[in-house]
């Protein structure tokens, strides 16, 4: 990533952590009266430290918002024309897969009823791999016998050797 | 004397065959995750901790200690055969390993390594040997206040160093660690905090599963985000210059002392551990070496410098891991979370809780040292082929161990969420220059650092004074006042440097 590119994220990061800290800052408060409430000293409550840990992440968010902008970096960056450029980046489009196909293995694969430990490892294992991997005959047998293997020995290790129960 | 007879006692006591050979498998293992590019020492540990859940103690900490020291040398081999490390703390030995590689002195740079990497943890291994016991003798005396000072010294200092960007970046990653740590019931007050009525947050954010999505994850995704193919150089000499390893390595005593002291003493410091270690040294001896011209050409200080270092830096991370509770790397850090799961209790009370563990881990790096040189040997040839194996094969599988050595350790759906979700979250901070460490590091002493914090005031009706009157505190806050000045000119200069 570039400097400005880098600065660019900076700066919508630093929004992120505005947001987040202020977030933060607002429960801790509220954890902090109800122990006052309650008639206890305020050294006492679960709201302190986070209290302080939020003002110091809020400062640390201004201070990278500041950097970014001083470095020249503007929001003006989210467009149509560079959301398209983002979206068709072969780079993009291979994050997001392995993203989805991994939110698919946790959390539909592996919790499904009609689908066991075993099945679901195959299948995510195969699908992974074919997506990066050449279609030819060769390709897809060796990746059959990789996935296949590979479900067998975390299946053994985990299940069999380690005696962990499954998802 | 005792300590090092105690050491040595529980190496003896180590000589069985079962141990040995287990030893030997575990950093053969170790070696090969540090020598693949994507796979570390800290995913190595971290993976394996869930297979090892229902494993005997013994049996789990020389597999995961031959993991740690195989998975540390491992990286040099990729650094020098690819030029590309293994692992992060393997990144300096690349820039003259290769070169050495070029040359045709690829097999001659890996034996030269190998026995840098050996000496580092062997000497790192006796400063933990015999600073450890006594330490732990010295933090009896610690109470909330030193313990708190020193947890968050930790914390800054970690997001201070690791920090690869912005300094503040670091910063930032310890914070949100640290407020990630909130989430759960508050041990004081016993009020549920931040976990927004979801009873899996009641015991809060499992550190093992949020390590595996820091570590492992984030190397998935990146591994399919280019299309760059692997050159990987053949482990042999083409040249025909004879070059003896064992004086070539003890030529550079005076490298070998020194950057075993950088190790030891940034491997202690909490989270830094043996990537900065590794550049330190080998910025130190370039820095004081009479064959400077040579650095970056192809010499052999300059693999034998890092080398050295980021293996000592395994002993130093250990010694505030076993005296204090606070990790000194993020291998260490996930050792904690390992330590714990086994019902070990790292502080100074390990000595009294459970006499001789200490010695017993010291005595499980001296035997993976021994195994370092003989899996080195037997695996230095076939290294190249290993390294061929593709990363459309590698990494699904790797994804896969990670889901499942997740869900081993609480058997809960929950976790496979958070290694998700900290996976997810990895990825994003790593392509914006976020070093993990200081968020696992926060994470994982997030917890200390707020109860001691609020236990030191219930002990002094919520007067500060303890902070400023107690010597090790007043050590500690002054070195956390200096680093937050340094940190806030660094980024002023900085500022000023990119308008």
């Amino acid at each position: 990533m570039n400097k400005l590119k880098m600065r660019q994220a900076d700066l919508v990061t630093s929004l992120i952590l505005m947001v987040y800290g202020s977030g933060m800052l607002f429960f801790s408060v509220q954890l902090l009266t109800r122990t006052l409430e309650k008639h206890r000293a305020w050294y006492q409550s679960a709201g302190l430290f986070p209290l302080i840990i939020s003002i110091f992440l809020l400062l640390s968010a201004f201070s990278l918002f500041r950097t970014a902008r001083k470095a020249g970096a503007k929001l003006d960056f989210i467009n149509k024309e560079t959301f398209k450029t983002f979206v068709i980046k072969s780079e993009t489009r291979s994050t997001f897969f392995i993203i989805a196909w991994l939110a698919v293995y946790i959390y539909i694969l592996l919790p499904a009823k009609w689908l066991s430990y075993i099945p679901a490892t195959f299948i995510f294992l195969f699908v992974f791999m074919m997506k990066f991997n050449t279609f030819t005959k060769s390709a897809v047998i060796k990746t059959v016998i990789i996935s296949a293997v590979a479900t067998a020995m975390l299946t053994y290790g985990f299940g069999q050797l380690a005696m962990i129960p499954l998802p | 004397m005792e300590n090092l007879s105690s050491f040595l006692g529980a190496f003896i006591d180590l000589l069985k065959f079962d141990v040995i050979l287990l030893m030997l498998a575990s950093t053969a293992l170790g070696v090969i995750i540090g020598a693949l590019p994507g796979l570390t020492a800290t995913m190595g540990i971290a993976l394996l901790t869930g297979l090892t859940y229902n494993v005997p103690l013994e049996y789990t900490f020389t597999i995961l200690m031959g993991v740690y020291v195989g998975g540390i040398y491992g990286g040099s081999i990729s650094a020098i055969l690819l030029n590309i490390p293994g692992t992060a703390s393997a990144a300096a030995t690349a820039l003259d390993g290769h070169q050495l590689a070029l040359q045709g002195k690829a097999e001659t740079a890996i034996k030269v390594t190998r026995l840098a990497s050996i000496l580092g943890t062997l000497i790192g291994v006796l400063a933990l040997a015999l600073l450890a016991p006594p330490l732990t003798n010295i933090a009896l005396q610690f109470q909330s206040t030193e313990f708190f000072v020193l947890a968050l010294f930790g914390v800054l200092i970690c997001g201070s160093i690791a920090a690869e960007d912005l300094s503040i970046k670091g910063w930032i990653g310890g914070l949100i660690g640290l407020s990630l740590a909130f989430v759960k019931i508050d041990s004081i007050e016993g009020v549920a905090r931040f976990t927004f009525g979801n009873p899996s947050l009641l015991s809060g954010i499992s550190v093992i599963p949020a390590m595996i999505g820091f570590y492992a994850i984030p190397e998935v995704i990146k591994a399919f985000s280019s299309d760059e193919k692997l050159e990987v150089t053949e482990a042999k000499d083409l040249s025909y210059e004879k070059i003896n390893v064992f004086t070539t390595v003890i030529k550079k005593f005076r490298v070998i002392v020194q950057s075993s002291l950088i190790g030891i003493g940034l491997g202690a410091l909490p989270g830094v551990g043996e990537d900065v270690a590794a550049w330190v040294s080998y910025d130190t001896a370039k820095k004081t070496s009479k064959e400077k011209a040579l650095y970056g050409k192809g010499s052999f200080e300059g693999a034998i410098a890092p080398e050295v270092g980021n293996n000592a830096a395994i002993g130093g991370a250990t010694i505030p891991l076993l005296t204090l509770g606070v990790p000194g790397s993020p291998p260490a850090a996930v050792l904690l979370g390992a330590l714990t799961l086994h019902g070990i209790r790292p502080g100074p009370m390990i000595n009294i809780e459970s006499p001789g563990f200490i010695s017993q881990i010291a005595a499980l790096i001296l035997l993976a040292v021994v195994a370092l040189w003989v899996v080195g040997v037997i695996l230095a040839k076939p290294m190249s082929k290993i390294l061929k194996v593709p990363k459309v094969y590698l990494m699904p599988i790797v994804a896969a161990l990670s889901v499942i050595g997740a869900y081993a350790i609480g058997l809960s759906m929950f976790d496979l969420s958070m290694v998700f979700v900290f996976g997810v979250v990895g990825f994003f901070f790593n392509k914006m220059a976020y070093s993990p460490a200081p968020i696992v590091l926060g994470l994982i002493l997030g917890g200390m650092i707020d109860e001691t914090f609020r236990r030191s005031l219930i002990a002094h009706n919520g007067n500060f004074s303890s902070f400023f009157t107690r010597p090790i505190s007043v050590i500690f806050l002054a070195l956390i006042v200096f680093t937050i000045i340094k940190q806030i000119i660094d980024n002023r200069k900085r500022r000023e440097s990119e308008v």
